[in-house]
C-alpha cells in the first residue's frame, strides 16, 4: 500500500499542469470562503452578541391613532403648545366639527398632521398598549432624539441615560458625558473628520467638548435621518449628551416607543414576522420611523446573509469543478497504467487497495490548495471586515478559529474529492485482471462516431477524422463540454458583472435636471412657478387586466400615485430607448409605470391596473413604461388625481426644482419652512448611493477577477487534458510525417467547436441565474436591474475562452514537442 | 504429489453467435517443483490454459484443483486471495511501476506476501544487485524482465506462471532470464509453468506440453538443458 502511494505521489510530477490547476482552484475556493466567512462571522458574532448585551429593541411603535375616533378631550394635549395662528384656527374648526360630528376627510387629515407634528400621537390609546404589552410579554420605554442639519452634516443628539433598559449606549473610548456641553461622537465620524477625544467642537454657536466615542446601539446601520437613507461617515454623526445639554440643543425632535420582549430568546432566533407577528396588532402602529429603526437594526443581515450564501455556493461550485477535474486526472492515470494495474491485480492486490493509492491526488491538492487558500483568505479577511465595519456600527468579536472553517476547506473537499477519486478508480479497476492486461485501447466505435461519419461523409477526410476522434470517447467529450460550460458561465459573469451597479447609477442620475426634491406636510393649492409640482399619494394596485382578462394579484402592489403636469421643466420620463414619453399621458386615465413595476409584476403597455380611491375602484390604462429601476411611482394627470381625491382645485405635496434656496443649507422663509416635511438633495443622494454602489462594485470586481482567473485555470486544464489524451495520435501522426501545424489543426482542435457551443449555451444560462439572483436582491433593494450582454461582449468572451484554451494548449504542446518520436511511441 | 490438476476443462467464447473453444476438454496434472513448458502456435490456447490454471480466468466447464482445492468454483474475491498467496506471474511485457526504483518494484511483491521474503537475496538471485536504485526506464529489457521476475518471487509463490517471458528479449538477455528462472526453481523448488511459442526454450523444462486448437497434442517428459546450451530459435 505504502509503495503504491509513493508511486502515485511520484506520478504527480507528470500531471504538473492539471494538479497545479486543481490546487489553484481549491486555493481560490478556500480563499473566498475563509475571507468571506472570517469577516462575516466576526461581524455577525459581534452583531448578535451586541444585540443581546445592549438589549437592542425588537421593534418600535406609536400607539394606534385613528383620527375618526378622536374626541374633543384629546385636543387638550395641545394646551401647552405654542401653536401658530393657522394651527389655532384649525384646532378651533376641528373642535366645532368634532362636537357636531361633521368633520370631513380633509379636516381629519390636517388634524392627523397636527398630532404628528407635535408628537401627540404618543399619548393616545396608552391603556391599550399596556394591555398588549402584558399579553405579548414585552416591555417598552420612550426614546427621544433630535436631528439637526448643519453644513450638510446630519447630527442626531440623544440624551444619555445609563439606566435605560433598551438600546443601552455602547462606549468605545473615553467617557460618557457628565458635564454640560460634553458629547460623545461616532468613531467613524471622528476618523473621517480627524477629531479626537478632548477636542472641542462648535455647532449652533455652542462649543461642545468631545469626551468619548460611542455607538447608539440601535444604530447598527446608522441612518441618522430618513432624508439621508444611506450612511455616510463624513456627513452622519450621532452624539450622546447630558439631559440638560439635550434640552438646549435645537433640532427636530423624534419620540417613539421602543420595545423588547421579556422572553430570553436569542435575537437571531426570533421571527418578528412569524405567525404571531406584533406588526398586525391593532393597539399599536408603525411609522416610517419604525421601519427606518428596523432597517438600522436588521439591514446588516441583508448584507451578511447573501454574501455568506454566495461564498458557500461558490465553494460548492468549485468543488464540483474540482471533482470533474480529479475524475479526469484519475481516469487518465489509470488508463495509462492499465497494464500495471492488471499486473497488481493478477498478483493478488485488492481493487480497493489499488484504488486507495489514487487518493494521493485529492489529498495533495486539497492540502496544498486549502493551506494556500487559508492563509490568503486570512490575509484578505481583515480588509473585508473593515469594509463591513465602515458601514455598520458593531463592535467586533476577536477572531476565533472555528471548526467549521477547517471542516469546509479541508475536511469536506478532502472527503468529497477522495470519495470521487476512489469511486472513479474502483469503477475502472474492478474489471478483471485479464481485461486490464489486454494491450491497446478498449474504446469501441460508438453511435456518435458512426453518426458523425454518416453526416460528414461528404466532407474532407481531415474533418471526418477530426470529429471521429472527438466522438470516440463520449465521456471525455462530455467532460470537456461540462468544464467549458462552467468556464463559459464564469466568463459571462465577468462580462455582465463589470461595472453593473455604477452604470445603473449613471443611467438613473445622469439625466436628472433637478437638484432638489421638497416634500410638504400637507397639500398645497396653487402653482409654484420655480418647480415641477407633484401630487404623490400612496396607493396599491389591487388588480390588473391583461389582454381583456382580469388577473387577481397574489398581493397588492404598493405604488405611489403621482400626479404630474404636461409642461414639466425639470422632471423627465423616458423609455428604454431614451425617448420622452410624457406625451403618452393623453387622457385622464392614462398612466406611466416604472420598469421596476413592469418587470417585477409582469405589467405591460395597454394593460389596465385597478386602484382604490375613496372606496371606488378606478381603472387606469398603462400608456407607457419609463426607465427606472428603483421607482414604484405611477404617473398620471395631476388635475384628475386631485379630483379623484376630492380636492376642489389641483394641489401638490412635492416639488422638483433647481432653486438653491431649497438646499438643506438654503435660506427659506420661516413660513415656508414650517410647511416642509423634508428637503432632499438629489446630488447628495447620488453621492451617497455612488459611494455605496462603489463598494458593491468592488465586491463584484473581486468576484469578476476570481471568475476570470478560474475560467483561465479551467481552460488551461482542459487544454492540457486534450493534449495528454491525444499523445498517441500525435506521435503516430508524427511518425507518418505530419507537420506540427497539421497535427495541431487536426488533433488539437477537435474540441474547439464543442468549447464554443458550451460557451454560447452558458451565456443565456448565466444571464438567467444572475437575473434570478438579482430578483432576490431587487426585492430587498426595491429595484429591478436589467441584465443584458452585447454582441461585442459575446465576442470578447469568445476570444477569452479560446485564448485561454490555446494558451493552455501551447504550454502543454511545449512539453509534448520535447518527446522524441521513438519515445512517444514507446510510451504508448 | 500433484500441485495442480485440471479435470475435463473447457473454455468457451461466444463470437458472432458461435461457440469458440479456446480450451477443449483438457486434462492435466502438474507436480510440485516441476518446470512445465507449454508450447504451441498462436491461438492454440496456451495462454488461456495458463490463465485458468493460475486463477486469472475461470473455466467454462470442468475443475481446476490446486492442492485439492477446486479453484474453478471460487468467487472473484477468493480467486484474488488465492493469487495473492499461492501464485505469481511473469508476463512478456514487464509492466513495472515507472515511478518506483528497482528495489521498490520488488517490494511491491513482498508487501502482500503471507511471509516476509528476503528481498536482497531475491535481487541477488536475479542478478540486479547493482541496479536497486535505478528506475525502470534506466534498465534494458532483460533487466526489466528480471525485475519483473524478482517482483513475482518476492511473494514467495508456490507456482510461478510465465507467459512468453522472453518474448520481447534478444537471445543473450532471453537466455539470461531463463537461467534465473532455473536458478529460482532449484533454490526454492518453485513449480513453474512457462508458456512460449519458441520450441528452443521448451528444452529447459521437465515436461513439454504441445497444444493445438485448445487440446493437448503431446505431453512428454524432457531432460532439462541449460539455457546456455540451447540454440535460440
Amino acid at each position: 500500500m505504502k509503495l503504491l502511494f509513493i508511486n502515485s505521489l511520484k506520478g504527480l510530477i507528470n500531471k504538473k499542469i492539471q494538479i497545479t490547476g486543481l490546487i489553484l482552484l481549491i486555493a481560490i475556493s478556500a480563499t473566498m470562503y475563509v475571507a468571506a466567512n472570517v469577516a462575516i462571522n466576526q461581524v455577525e458574532d459581534g452583531y448578535y452578541a451586541y444585540l443581546n448585551e445592549q438589549n437592542v429593541e425588537h421593534f418600535s411603535f406609536l400607539p394606534s391613532f385613528d383620527e375618526t375616533k378622536l374626541t374633543v378631550n384629546d385636543l387638550q394635549l395641545f394646551e401647552d403648545e405654542n401653536l401658530s395662528e393657522e394651527e389655532n384656527l384649525l384646532l378651533l374648526q376641528i373642535t366645532q366639527c368634532l362636537e357636531a360630528n361633521t368633520c370631513n376627510e380633509q379636516q381629519l387629515f390636517m388634524l392627523r398632521n397636527l398630532f404628528s407634528t407635535y408628537n401627540k400621537m404618543l399619548y393616545i390609546n396608552l391603556e391599550e398598549v399596556e394591555k398588549l404589552a402584558n399579553e405579548k410579554d414585552f416591555y417598552y420605554e420612550l426614546e427621544k432624539s433630535k436631528i439637526k442639519i448643519n453644513e450638510k452634516v446630519y447630527y442626531k443628539a440623544i440624551p444619555i441615560n445609563l439606566d435605560k433598559k433598551i438600546n443601552k449606549p455602547y462606549l468605545l473610548e473615553g467617557n460618557f458625558p457628565v458635564e454640560e456641553n460634553e458629547i460623545t461622537i461616532l468613531p467613524s465620524y471622528a476618523e473621517a473628520k480627524g477629531l479626537n477625544i478632548g477636542d472641542t467642537y462648535e455647532l449652533n454657536e455652542v462649543e461642545y467638548k468631545i469626551v468619548g466615542t460611542a455607538f447608539a446601539s440601535d444604530h447598527i446601520y446608522p441612518i441618522v435621518s430618513l432624508n439621508v437613507p444611506i450612511f455616510n461617515e463624513e456627513t452622519n454623526n450621532i452624539m450622546f449628551m447630558t439631559n440638560e445639554t439635550y434640552d438646549k440643543f435645537t433640532g427636530l425632535e423624534e419620540k417613539i416607543y421602543v420595545a423588547r420582549y421579556n422572553e430570553d430568546l436569542p435575537f437571531n432566533e426570533r421571527d418578528l414576522f412569524g405567525e404571531e407577528t406584533i406588526f398586525e396588532e391593532d393597539a399599536i402602529s408603525f411609522t416610517p420611523s419604525s421601519i427606518a429603526r428596523f432597517i438600522r437594526v436588521e439591514a446588516i443581515k441583508g448584507d451578511l446573509e447573501p454574501n455568506k450564501t454566495f461564498s458557500n455556493i461558490f465553494v460548492n461550485v468549485l468543488l464540483v469543478i474540482s471533482g470533474v477535474i480529479i475524475v479526469i486526472i484519475v481516469k487518465k492515470r489509470i488508463e495509462s497504467e492499465k497494464t500495471q494495474v492488471g499486473i497488481l491485480k493478477s498478483m493478488g492486490y485488492k481493487a480497493s487497495a489499488i484504488a486507495s493509492s489514487y487518493l494521493v491526488y485529492p489529498i495533495i491538492s486539497v492540502l496544498a490548495g486549502s493551506l494556500i487558500g487559508y492563509f490568503i483568505g486570512m490575509y484578505l479577511a481583515e480588509p473585508l471586515t473593515n469594509v463591513y465595519v465602515s458601514f455598520y456600527n458593531v463592535p467586533l468579536k476577536p477572531f476565533e478559529l472555528e471548526y467549521e472553517y477547517i471542516s469546509r476547506i479541508f475536511i469536506t473537499p478532502m472527503l468529497v474529492l477522495a470519495l470521487i477519486s476512489f469511486l472513479t478508480a474502483m469503477l475502472m479497476i474492478r474489471k478483471k485482471p485479464l481485461f486490464l492486461l489486454k494491450e491497446g485501447s478498449n474504446i469501441k466505435v460508438n453511435f456518435l462516431t458512426r453518426l458523425s461519419n454518416k453526416i460528414l461523409r461528404k466532407t474532407k477526410f481531415k474533418t471526418r477524422f477530426k470529429y471521429s476522434l472527438a466522438f470516440r470517447s463520449i465521456g471525455k467529450l462530455l467532460i470537456v463540454t461540462i468544464v467549458s460550460f462552467a468556464s463559459g458561465l464564469l466568463i459571462t459573469l465577468v462580462l455582465i458583472g463589470n461595472g453593473l451597479f455604477s452604470s445603473i447609477i449613471d443611467e438613473t442620475f445622469g439625466n436628472m435636471k433637478f437638484d432638489y426634491i421638497v416634500a410638504y406636510n400637507g397639500f398645497i393649492p396653487g402653482e409654484n412657478e420655480e418647480a415641477d409640482q407633484f401630487l404623490i399619494i400612496d396607493n396599491e394596485i389591487s388588480k390588473k387586466i391583461t389582454d381583456g382578462k382580469e388577473v387577481e394579484l397574489e398581493e397588492e402592489i404598493e405604488i405611489s400615485l403621482s400626479g404630474i403636469d404636461d409642461d414639466l421643466k425639470y422632471f423627465e420620463l423616458k423609455d428604454d430607448k431614451g425617448n420622452d414619453i410624457l406625451e403618452l399621458i393623453d387622457s385622464d386615465t392614462d398612466v406611466l409605470i416604472s420598469y421596476r413595476i413592469s418587470e417585477l409584476n409582469e405589467i405591460k403597455v395597454n394593460d389596465t391596473i385597478v386602484v382604490l380611491i375613496n372606496g371606488e375602484e378606478i381603472e387606469l390604462t398603462v400608456a407607457g413604461i419609463y426607465q427606472d429601476y428603483f421607482s414604484s411611482s405611477v404617473f398620471m394627470n395631476r388635475e384628475y388625481l386631485s379630483v379623484l381625491y376630492s380636492f376642489e382645485a389641483p394641489v401638490y405635496n412635492q416639488i422638483y426644482t433647481t432653486n438653491p434656496k431649497y438646499d438643506l443649507d438654503g435660506e427659506l422663509e420661516e413660513s415656508e419652512l414650517e410647511k416642509i416635511a423634508g428637503q432632499f438633495s438629489v446630488r447628495d443622494l447620488e453621492e451617497n448611493i455612488t459611494s455605496q454602489v462603489e463598494a458593491m462594485d468592488l465586491v463584484l470586481y473581486i468576484v469578476v477577477v476570481f471568475a476570470a482567473i478560474m475560467s483561465f485555470i479551467i481552460m488551461l486544464v482542459v487544454a492540457n487534458i486534450v493534449v495528454e489524451e491525444n499523445r498517441k495520435n500525435i506521435s503516430l501522426m508524427k511518425v507518418l510525417g505530419y507537420k506540427n501545424k497539421q497535427i495541431g489543426s487536426i488533433v488539437l482542435n477537435i474540441y474547439t467547436p464543442f468549447i464554443l457551443i458550451s460557451y454560447l449555451i452558458a451565456i443565456p444560462v448565466m444571464i438567467k441565474i444572475v437575473k434570478e439572483l438579482l430578483e432576490i436582491f431587487a426585492d430587498d433593494l426595491e429595484m429591478a436591474i436589467p441584465i443584458t450582454i452585447s454582441f461585442s461582449q459575446v465576442l470578447i468572451g469568445m476570444f477569452a475562452i479560446l485564448g485561454a484554451y490555446y494558451m493552455g494548449m501551447a504550454i502543454s504542446r511545449r512539453v509534448l514537442n520535447k518527446i522524441t518520436l521513438a519515445e512517444a511511441l514507446k510510451r504508448e | 504429489m500433484e500441485k495442480i490438476i485440471a479435470q475435463d476443462i473447457s473454455k468457451v467464447y461466444c463470437i458472432d453467435d458461435r461457440d469458440f473453444y479456446a480450451i477443449n476438454d483438457l486434462n492435466l496434472e502438474i507436480k510440485k517443483g516441476e518446470i512445465v513448458v507449454v508450447l504451441g502456435p498462436s491461438g492454440s490456447g496456451k495462454t488461456t490454459l495458463l490463465n485458468v490454471l493460475s486463477g486469472l480466468d475461470t473455466v467454462s466447464v470442468g475443475n481446476v484443483f490446486y492442492d485439492k482445492e477446486n479453484i474453478a468454483k471460487y468467487s472473484d474475491r477468493k480467486l484474488t486471495a488465492h493469487r495473492r498467496l499461492k501464485s505469481s506471474f511473469v508476463f512478456q511485457n514487464y509492466n513495472l511501476l515507472e515511478n518506483l526504483t528497482v528495489y521498490q518494484n520488488v517490494m511491491i511483491g513482498s508487501e502482500i506476501a503471507s511471509e516476509k521474503t528476503d528481498i536482497d537475496e531475491i535481487i541477488s538471485v536475479v542478478g540486479l544487485k547493482n541496479h536497486i536504485k535505478k528506475k525502470p526506464h534506466q534498465l534494458s529489457g532483460g533487466e526489466q524482465q528480471r525485475v519483473s521476475l524478482a517482483r513475482a518471487l518476492a511473494k514467495n509463490p508456490e507456482v510461478l506462471f510465465c507467459d512468453e517471458p522472453t518474448g520481447a528479449l534478444d537471445e543473450k538477455t532471453g537466455k539470461n532470464v531463463l537461467e534465473k528462472l532455473i536458478k529460482v526453481n532449484e533454490k526454492y523448488n518453485t513449480t513453474m509453468i512457462i508458456v512460449t511459442h519458441n520450441p528452443s526454450i521448451a528444452l529447459i523444462g521437465d515436461r513439454i506440453i504441445k497444444m493445438n486448437s485448445g487440446r493437448i497434442v503431446s505431453d512428454e517428459p524432457n531432460k532439462r538443458v541449460k539455457p546456455t546450451d540451447i540454440s535460440w530459435g
